[in-house]
């Protein structure tokens, strides 16, 4: 069962994978998710089936999703009749459809928004399928504006554990049975435009490689050029391995104007040295305060 | 077509401080006077009395082989190979003593397996290394192996080749040794997948703190830790176990796997730059105090030494 606290403690920025193992603890954490968006003023947009489930989950947890849906805060669809309505995924597309839905809610005056979509497509034979994990990990690209949020459903009965594991991996977090609510979300990568980089939170390990890696890749094209270094900015980052040094490193040799890496403890300066920080004329390291 | 051997490795068996300045300083003023780059990665006290000793030469580094090469694991990787890199496309002359009395018996079959692999991963290199063995102070079987892990002895100044100079890879093997048994008192976790790989840094981290080790030190042993668990990860089929238990004067952490680890050459050879995986095990040589590896046909045990 998935602990609703691990669910709440998700916050615009994040991209998390939840993995859930019945509808009861789907609809349960959907539920809890909606609740907090609803509380806090976001509009929310879910793909998938079963709204009607959804909806007497809400109900069941004391909300009442009416006036919320009437208003457009709360919008449901399925997959089918909206990303997916021309018989392929179309990842580029649906990634441009929530930068969209991020201006429209924005616009609108809601102060973040919450995506939410049910992965179930992914387990078939609908054309593009299979850069399922390409999506998820260059979706982080969106999230990491800060404005919006997501979490994808995967049903652990329909995915084999090879296919689970390479999406999970595309996500910067994933909450899953039996997880440790206090290492929600592991991962956080949160854009600054002050200077202008992004902000590493959490722990950056195997389980979100590749969702950081896309953020990283394009972090260059990704940033509006100031004409002064790009900031990571890595201060509260509690864990970085060797691999995510290698792609400070690769980034740093992509960047035009070079690449500030702020807040390295010791031990991040001598991982930077090892992997030859040194060698790399593109890159900064500067040291915590 | 001649083959010409340019790696020199002779072992230089020393009684007397004397035959110990001789031999060494005979090899590296003759590689001073040839132009080639030195460096004398030794122990103290003979760092010091050597140190003295060179001191009118230039073109002389000097290393404390009891830091550099305190994980015996890690002077191939991060000193010979290093040195050998920096000077890119000359002949460099090496003194590494790797083995002095105080090598325990838990780090010596990796120092000796590391002499053997010295021999491999140098072939065909143009480099000249000299490898003391004080006599006096270590057990004869330590002695020995020395003529079993290089192709030239040099014992009372001369020079002969070694009779019972083994293959290196065969040398190697025989000194892939069974760890000792992991204390039952040990606290041990075990992981199965990614997910894992947070509650491994927080058990390693908390038993870290409570053994006293420093926050920098933790932070190098939970990175050591880490690596290696992931590459169970992404390397076999199964999980594995992490142990972690306190010896005198240090913190000790042991990672099982069902892997089997066929690359001689692993953790030895720092990696391509362009590639990725393979840096693991170095990252951990480079960070730990020792790294002994037994491979077997079912499984891999990795024993990590962290001292404050």
């Amino acid at each position: 069962m998935i602990e609703i606290s691990a669910i709440d403690r998700l916050s615009l920025g994040d991209h998390a994978c939840v993995v859930f193992e019945n509808d009861d603890c789907r609809n349960r954490a959907l539920a809890a998710y909606i609740r907090a968006g609803l509380r806090r003023q976001h509009r929310i947009l879910y793909y998938g089936d079963g709204s009607r489930q959804i909806e007497d989950a809400l109900a069941g947890q004391g909300t009442d999703p009416q006036p919320a849906l009437a208003a457009g805060q709360l919008q449901m669809a399925t997959a089918e009749t909206t990303y997916l309505a021309a018989g392929h995924f179309d990842p580029e597309a649906t990634i441009d459809g929530w930068r969209t839905a991020s201006a429209d809610a924005m616009a609108a005056g809601y102060h973040g928004l919450r995506a939410v979509g049910d992965m179930s497509w992914g387990a078939t034979a609908i054309p593009g399928a299979d850069r399922l994990p390409w999506y998820e990990a260059n979706v982080n690209r969106v999230f990491a504006d800060g404005f919006a949020m997501g979490i994808c459903l995967y049903d652990r009965r329909l995915f084999s554990d090879a296919d689970l594991r390479r999406v999970c991996w595309s996500h910067l977090a994933t909450v899953e049975s039996g997880i440790d609510p206090r290492v929600v979300p592991l991962l956080r990568a949160i854009r600054t435009t002050r200077p202008a980089g992004i902000r590493l939170l959490g722990e950056a390990d195997l389980s979100n490689r590749q969702a950081l890696r896309a953020i990283l890749e394009h972090l260059v094209d990704d940033t509006p050029s100031t004409g002064e270094p790009l900031v990571v900015d890595i201060s509260e980052l509690q864990y970085i391995d060797g691999a995510t040094v290698r792609m400070l490193l690769d980034t740093a040799a992509r960047a035009a104007d070079r690449l500030r890496v702020v807040g390295c403890s010791p031990h991040m300066q001598r991982l930077l040295t090892f992997n030859g920080a040194a060698a790399s004329t593109g890159l900064i390291v500067e040291p915590a305060v | 077509m001649t083959v010409v051997e340019t790696f020199d490795h002779p072992g230089l068996i020393y009684r007397t401080f004397d035959e110990y300045l001789y031999g060494t300083t005979t090899f590296v003023r003759s590689a001073v006077e040839a132009g080639e780059p030195v460096l004398v990665a030794v122990p103290e006290p003979n760092l010091t009395r050597l140190r003295e000793a060179l001191s009118g030469l230039s073109g002389v580094d000097f290393a404390d082989m009891a830091v550099a090469g305190r994980n015996p694991g890690r002077i191939l990787p991060g000193v010979l190979l290093r040195f050998a890199a920096a000077h890119a496309g000359r002949r460099v002359a090496i003194i590494g003593e790797p083995i002095w009395p105080a090598r325990t018996a838990v780090e010596y079959p990796a120092c000796a397996a590391h002499e053997a692999m010295i021999n491999a991963v140098f072939q065909g290199r143009d480099a000249a290394i000299l490898c003391p063995y004080d006599a006096t102070g270590l057990e004869l079987s330590r002695l020995h192996d020395a003529w079993r892990t290089h192709p030239v002895m040099i014992v009372g100044g001369a020079r002969r080749p070694s009779p019972w100079y083994a293959d290196p890879f065969a040398a190697a093997a025989d000194f892939n040794r069974p760890l000792p048994d992991v204390p039952a008192y040990a606290d041990a976790l075990a992981y199965h997948d990614v997910s894992c790989l947070t509650t491994i840094r927080r058990f390693v981290t908390g038993r870290a703190t409570a053994a006293g080790l420093s926050a920098d030190r933790a932070d190098d042993l939970v990175a050591a830790v880490n690596e290696l668990a992931e590459n169970t990860l992404v390397h076999t089929s199964g999980g594995g176990a992490v142990s972690v238990w306190r010896e005198p004067g240090l913190l000790v952490c042991q990672i099982d796997d069902h892997g089997y680890l066929a690359d001689p050459f692993a953790g030895r050879i720092p990696p391509d730059p362009r590639t990725e995986g393979g840096r693991g095990l170095i990252l951990a040589h480079q960070l730990c105090d020792l790294v002994r590896i037994h491979a077997r046909d079912d499984g891999t045990s990795i024993r990590l030494h962290m001292g404050g």
